[in-house]
């Protein structure tokens, strides 16, 4: 029996439906203080004072941290970039400017969250106001510069060119041309904001129990900002109420409670994020414009070669960037076998709230922008969308992108079958003919996309050459425990992905018991786990990392009870077969009656070895397996090489229809088909595909970040910015096709990010009800001003031109 | 966030008394709708404590009044800064003043408001609105004290 494709419940749930999970601001705690953070209002201003006398006096504050603090005992983050992000100064409190609305000027540490509050109401900030950048293209010019010490805003730039590109345009017989696209600012909103419960210990190390996804990574910053060694910090995390990347970034809070313990003298302190805090300053995602855009085909419509510009808008901090401006060229082509491609890509900061990873990390933003130079060329062209998709795919797996990717399988033309059955496609299109003779405007979208994952950190030398990071890896920990169970224990720290259920079928698998008998630990702990400094929930990857790292752990495990029971049975290690006997799981002697059971085998290594002699010295039971993506550095001078071990894929078709008295876009019906090669728990995949669906729906129709020209965020309450609900999600027809990857042990790819599919699919279905209305569909964003707009003022003649040759 | 207004309304007081009201924040402060107090600072400005709030969202605030243009009779202007509750705000208000044949006076100003923060967020399609009906209740209380017995 094989408990691996079965959709075995989650063991989560039991604890998680029941109110028995443990969240960091569950925890309380005699003594505890609460931080308050208060933030500037402005979005660009120098700071001229800060007066904290009335917040201090107020009955119930222990202490208050200022920029003069954080000088005094931090140093500043890290910064990935090359020049001149390495004299961007990131500090926890902003010290003598501001630089985004939001940003953390003060903190006051006090008895109760609601005295801090008032306290920091109480704290005078005297600012000068200062002009303010929030367009990509205005802060490239440089009149209003950020971070003065860098002397630009512009944080990084690179040219991507493969193949031929002039030829290509030189024997094209259609050139297609889009002057600017837009793709828009929105986040994750995970159900569970930031939080962290910090201690600064009386040995001088700091524990943190928080809910950070990528605590290997966050370690390595937060100690030398801290002024600590990596093993004086110490990072627990128990359940985590999603992550989608925005919580990667989050160390920059966790200092400031960090440093809240030390000034009060190590008592305990939490801080927990308020939903408009973490709207305006905990993390978007991403903005990208793509300008000049030019698209060569040839006579059949199929895309030979595009060239284009992009600029990345990474907000007021850098963070985790410019890893972004490398990250989308894992998915360089999309899903389409053209060989020839320039991208001119440069990055800036702007006074907006700063972007971290968000699911569909970078590669979102390309897969977008790719999908609608080939929606738009289609109806240029006048080929069926569908058409043109099955001219461009590619077909042969596994397949070597330009810039040296290697898509490992797929099979894009089935899915597009899939998805127009699911979604009843012949039926939609029938109607949609009957509808436009009646006035009404449906449209109906494909969007194809990938979802690469298990990333290959070397790419971040194609960035930063001087970076010290290459390769992947995971680790797991197993141990034979004195009942038999297996314990087992991760460098992931899952939120909400459903880790312990995966890992527990593939235990079960290897080791021949039953789910129930695998004890997968909850949570992460640097001083516990084993981990490296891959270890995290991220980039899709924990199917390939995580359970490679575990398959790993129970090969080597399965060697050492096959020695020892070969030992104690004396009995041939070949002899032996794993099974389960009378009484439980045991290792026996091939057609005999000799048996011994993991427990037995757990108590003699234990509790009872001294019947064992010097060869069974190596025999612990106690296993750790590090797995490793077979990775190498890339070229960093070519910008070429693998960047990414997997690639899912998902396909999803939207019919809209568009409202010509409210703009409003109506989902009629809609199909999302998912491959991510084999699957180890189908409902856990379903439930992915939902949530991601769902959540690329909000963000085409709903979900935005709206910045003022002087920087104020018009969208910082969910009144405003309208996350997606139940209600609005339409019934999603789902399906799923299997490619099992060759390059991970079980054929499964890492899933979950979705690659946005829903901004391809709702942005081509808006395309097809507006084209005849004279409207290209040049932004992600579908919300009723934004159609209305469209529909008053068709774009068309200024949105696109085709050359005819 | 800016907002900007704009108008005019006539007094039957003389140019010279209506600036100096309109130039003395001792007199002029008073007549805004939401008025508290006000302390006069030694640098020359003053702070006007005011009630504010959109709703339920409501407290006082501090402006900080600072005559930056005085030219008597024709014209005065302010600058203004407050902050409320983690918002803040910037203003720049001015009177030109022209005699009027009948002996009054007709009184053009103009009002430049910025407001940065929470309060935009949460309130922003709300507050133009609240402040068209304070300003008017500002003109009325300017034309109550300087056209004694006419305005109402």
């Amino acid at each position: 029996m094989s408990w691996v494709g079965k959709s075995l419940r989650r063991k989560e749930d039991e604890r998680l439906v029941r109110g028995q999970g443990l969240f960091a601001d569950d925890e309380l705690g005699a003594g505890m203080l609460h931080l308050y953070i208060l933030r500037s209002p402005y979005a660009h201003a120098r700071i001229l004072s800060i007066d904290t006398a009335a917040a201090e006096a107020l009955p119930g504050v222990v202490c208050v941290l200022t920029g003069k603090d954080v000088l005094e005992h931090c140093d500043p983050y890290m910064q990935l970039g090359p020049e001149p992000c390495d004299k961007i100064r990131d500090l926890p409190l902003a010290v003598d400017k501001v630089i985004f609305q939001g940003e953390p000027v003060a903190a006051v540490a006090a008895t109760s969250p609601g005295i801090a509050m008032d306290a920091g109401q109480l704290i005078d900030v005297d600012y000068e106001m200062l002009d303010a950048v929030v367009d990509a293209e205005e802060a490239l010019t440089d009149k209003i510069i950020l971070h003065e010490a860098a002397g630009t805003n512009r944080t990084w730039h690179g040219v991507y060119e493969y193949g031929d590109v002039e030829k290509a345009f030189r024997d094209a017989v259609h050139v297609v041309r889009i002057p600017r696209m837009h793709f828009h600012r929105y986040a994750s909103t995970p159900l569970e904001g930031n939080a962290c419960v910090a201690e600064w210990t009386r040995q001088g190390t700091v524990d943190f129990l928080c809910n950070n996804s990528f605590p290997g990574f966050a370690q390595q910053l937060l100690a030398p900002g801290l002024r600590l060694k990596s093993d004086q910090v110490r990072i627990r995390t128990y359940d985590i109420g999603g992550s989608f990347g925005n919580k990667i970034w989050n160390y920059v809070y966790m200092a400031l409670a960090a440093l809240a313990s030390k000034k009060a003298g190590g008592r305990r302190v939490k801080w927990a994020e308020l939903r408009t805090e973490n709207l305006l300053g905990s993390g978007h995602g991403n903005e990208r414009t793509f300008l000049d855009t030019e698209v060569a085909l040839d006579k059949h419509g199929v895309i030979t070669a595009i060239r284009s510009r992009h600029i990345d808008d990474c907000g007021a901090y850098t963070r985790y960037e410019p890893l972004g401006c490398v990250i989308w060229s894992q998915v360089l082509p999309a899903t389409f076998k053209l060989r020839n491609m320039r991208i001119d890509f440069t990055q800036t900061v702007t006074n907006k709230c700063p972007a971290v990873p968000n699911r569909g990390y970078s590669r979102m933003q390309h897969l977008w922008f790719m999908e609608r130079i080939i929606d738009i060329c289609a109806h240029e062209l006048r080929i069926p969308a569908d058409e043109i998709r099955l001219r461009n795919y590619i077909t042969e797996f596994p397949y070597e992108t330009p810039n040296g990717c290697v898509y490992d399988s797929g099979n894009y033309p089935a899915m597009l079958a899939k998805a127009k059955q699911l979604v009843d496609w012949d039926k939609w299109k029938k109607m949609q003919v009957a509808a436009r003779a009646d006035g009404r405007l449906i449209g109906i979208g494909i969007g194809t996309t990938l979802d690469s994952g298990t990333n290959n950190f070397g790419q971040a030398q194609i960035m930063n050459p001087h970076l010290p990071f290459s390769g992947n890896a995971e680790v797991c920990t197993m141990r034979l425990d004195f009942d038999g169970a297996l314990v087992v224990s991760l460098g992931t720290g899952p939120s909400g992905q459903g880790h312990e259920t995966a890992t527990s079928q593939v235990v079960a698998d290897e080791l021949g018991i039953d789910p129930s008998m695998v004890q997968v630990r909850s949570g992460f702990d640097t001083g516990w786990n084993t981990y490296v400094g891959h270890s995290g929930t991220y980039a899709s990857q924990f199917a390939v990392t995580g359970l490679s790292a575990v398959h790993g752990a129970c090969q080597k495990l399965k060697a050492e009870m096959r020695k020892l029971a070969a030992f104690l049975l004396e009995a041939a290690e070949d002899q032996l077969e794993f099974g389960t006997g009378a009484q439980g799981p045991e290792v026996r002697v091939r057609g005999t009656d000799k048996a011994i059971g993991y427990w037995q085998l757990s108590n003699v290594i234990n509790n009872n070895n001294a019947m064992l002699d010097e060869r069974m010295a190596d025999v612990t039971l106690n296993i750790r397996h590090v797995y490793r993506p077979p990775f190498r550095v890339p070229d960093t001078k070519r910008k070429f090489g693998n960047l990414t071990l997997t690639y899912a894929a998902q396909l999803h078709i939207a019919v809209i229809e568009v409202s010509r008295e409210t703009s409003r876009a109506q989902i009629l019906a809609y199909a999302a088909v998912d491959d991510c090669g084999t699957v180890i728990n189908p409902q856990i995949v379903a439930g992915q595909v939902h949530g991601a669906t769902s959540h690329g729906i909000g963000a085409a129709l709903m979900e935005t970040f709206d910045y003022d020209e002087t920087g104020n965020l018009l969208t910082s309450t969910f009144s405003d910015y309208c996350p997606i609900t139940s209600l609005n999600i339409p019934d999603i027809a789902y399906g799923s096709i299997q490619t099992p990857s060759p390059f991970s042990y079980s054929g499964a790819k890492g899933m979950g990010e979705g690659g946005g599919a829903p901004l391809h699919s709702i942005s081509a279905a808006v395309q097809d009800a507006l084209y005849e209305a004279g409207v290209i569909v040049t932004g992600s964003h579908h919300s009723p001003p934004a159609i209305f707009a469209a529909l008053q003022k068709p774009n068309r003649a200024q949105a696109v031109s085709v050359e005819k040759r | 966030m800016g907002i900007k207004f704009d108008g005019e309304f006539t007094v039957t007081a003389a140019p010279q008394t209506v600036y100096d009201m309109l130039a003395d924040p001792q007199k002029f402060a008073p007549l805004l709708p939401t008025y508290r107090s006000l302390e006069a600072k030694d640098d020359g400005s003053t702070d006007v404590t005011v009630e504010v709030g959109v709703g339920k969202i409501r407290g006082s605030a501090v402006v900080t009044l600072a005559l930056e243009e005085a030219e008597a009779p024709l014209r005065a202007a302010y600058s203004g800064k407050g902050k409320l509750m983690g918002s803040a705000f910037n203003m720049l208000t001015s009177f030109d003043l022209e005699a009027l044949d009948d002996g009054g006076t007709r009184v053009k100003w103009q009002g430049d408001l910025s407001m940065f923060g929470k309060l935009v967020a949460l309130a922003g399609g709300l507050i133009r609105p609240i402040a068209k009906k304070d300003i008017q209740r500002l003109i009325d209380a300017i034309q109550a004290a300087l056209s004694p017995g006419q305005a109402g």
